[in-house]
């Protein structure tokens, strides 16, 4: 095929670079991405929820939260009380990449952890709250999932009950978390499980840059939950508290 | 009741307005939120320096009220979320036109020069593959500018001398002398052009009249409106591939 053969070489100058113009500003554009986002680097995301960073890099990016090459491990922490109850981010992963040179075998075991916790000063019965139509892609874990004496149940508000499953041992916990979940309606990754005196929510690599852009909201949501718990006024309303729940 | 289903406390309604004098100068304060939603907003005086934390009680209503605004900014993300792709697809448009143009033109031209038949109508698809992009381009803006950018249009001045208000929260856009405006609240993207500054009577009473259609239920949004400009492109590309091709092949059957 005569066409097929005979490219000129103008346009075949043209074409590649182009292409090497295309490489060079997809990088760039990523460059610039990641310098418009240092708000949701780690360290960022502590102080905007008030938090001090006690271990790890705080300049790695959440929304753009890459594994490293070969083998490590990592550990950010930060922790602080925002609002009325101690609060603690932290995320941990790593990679153990082994090869056996001889059998040209290589075995790579990764781990990786997200949770933003929060201590309350009162137990509460275990409960675990998830969209109910997640996106497909950004499904949270049920850590809850395996246990018979969880039951979904009504939280009285319609909307609220369209939108999430609400898991729990004792009847008054989901009305208790309706104040809570309003505040994360327009979240697209939702996970708030509780038991004893702790609140958290496992953020898996996928959810990460949906928590990285409202970490605020989530950490309001979980404050405003665990007041409600506690029968303590909510750090954002218009009219009193409703009654403590918790145990 | 509000969203979170409490009942409306009528000072929340009452603080808009309400002079907040210095008790030190006399000078009006500034209610200044910090960035962090933890952090309770605080009256600040500009002329003698004074500052106050506001009671637990008002900051929390503060705090509701910039809520409100982070939740309108996360329903209208997640609405226009498909402009990015759209974004995307424009910024690396001017590489695609390059390549695709230089090549496309050149494989037209081959398949006219050619003696030979088959080459040319070879040629041709390769061609057609070329224009389609370009023409995918095309369409992709042009839906952009006739379906999206009305929409992106800023509320017009509440009265005139005033500021155009953001199309998303409602509030003062800050003055520009660009014909884009960013909301310093909740972080919209606002087009502005003549008609907001002229035609303010009647886009006010539009709005006026959006809110009451709205607010019976009988203007659903067009949750699919943001997708269009990338479904245009494909359409437009899919539809220029082909009519190049038809037109090229009759063209090449005739000329060669």
């Amino acid at each position: 095929m005569p066409i097929m053969c005979a490219m000129p070489i103008p346009l075949l100058i043209i074409v590649v670079i182009a292409t090497i113009g295309m490489f060079i500003w997809s990088r760039m554009k990523l460059k610039a991405g990641m310098a418009q986002n240092q708000d949701k680097t780690f360290g960022a995301v502590a102080t905007r929820l008030g938090l001090s960073m006690e271990e790890g890099d705080p300049t790695t990016n959440l929304l753009y939260f890459f594994e490293k090459g070969g083998s490590y491990k990592r550990t950010l922490r930060a922790s602080g009380q925002p609002y009325s109850h101690v609060t603690t981010f932290w995320l941990t992963d790593s990679v153990d990449r082994k090869e056996f040179i001889f059998t040209r075998v290589v075995r790579t075991t990764k781990t990786y952890g997200c949770f933003l916790e929060l201590k309350m000063q009162q137990p509460v019965a275990p409960f675990e709250v998830v969209l109910r139509n997640p996106h497909q892609y950004i499904t949270p874990p049920q850590d809850m999932s395996d246990r018979a004496d969880l039951r979904e149940m009504p939280s009285g508000n319609p909307a609220i009950d369209a939108q999430f499953i609400i898991r729990a041992v004792d009847p008054r916990v989901p009305p208790a978390l309706v104040p809570a979940l309003q505040i994360l309606t327009q979240q697209l990754y939702v996970h708030i499980a509780g038991e004893g005196g702790q609140l958290w929510m496992n953020l898996t690599k996928m959810g990460l840059p949906y928590f990285s852009a409202a970490a605020e909201e989530y950490l309001l949501a979980f404050e405003t939950a665990a007041c409600s718990f506690e029968g303590m006024p909510l750090p954002a309303r218009l009219a009193a508290p409703p009654p403590a729940v918790a145990q | 009741m509000t969203e979170l289903g409490y009942a409306q406390a009528p000072a929340v309604a009452a603080r808009e307005g309400v002079p907040r004098p210095c008790l030190g100068c006399g000078a009006p304060m500034a209610v200044t939120a910090d960035a962090q939603l933890h952090a309770d907003a605080t009256l600040t005086c500009g002329f003698c320096g004074r500052s106050e934390t506001m009671p637990a009680q008002a900051a929390a209503q503060d705090r509701y009220l910039r809520l409100r605004l982070m939740q309108v900014r996360r329903a209208r993300e997640g609405m226009e979320a498909p402009l990015k792709t759209y974004e995307m697809m424009r910024a690396s448009g001017v590489f695609a036109l390059i390549v695709f143009g230089a090549q496309g033109g050149w494989m037209l031209w081959g398949a006219f020069t050619t003696a030979d038949k088959g080459s040319a109508v070879f040629g041709m698809l390769g061609a057609a593959g070329m224009m389609g992009v370009i023409l995918a381009n095309f369409g992709m803006m042009r839906a952009f500018r006739k379906l999206i950018k009305p929409l992106q249009q800023a509320r017009p001045p509440a009265a005139p001398g005033l500021a155009a208000r953001c199309r998303s929260c409602g509030g003062d856009l800050p003055p520009v002398r660009s014909t884009h405006a960013t909301c310093a609240f909740c972080g919209a993207n606002n087009f502005l052009d003549n008609a907001a500054a002229h035609d303010v009577n009647a886009l006010l009473t539009a709005e006026q009249q959006d809110y009451k259609v709205r607010a019976s239920g009988g203007k659903p949004g067009d949750n699919t409106i943001y997708q269009r400009p990338a479904h245009a492109f494909y359409v437009w590309g899919a539809a220029g591939a082909a009519v190049t091709f038809v037109v090229g092949v009759v063209l090449v059957l005739v000329l060669v």
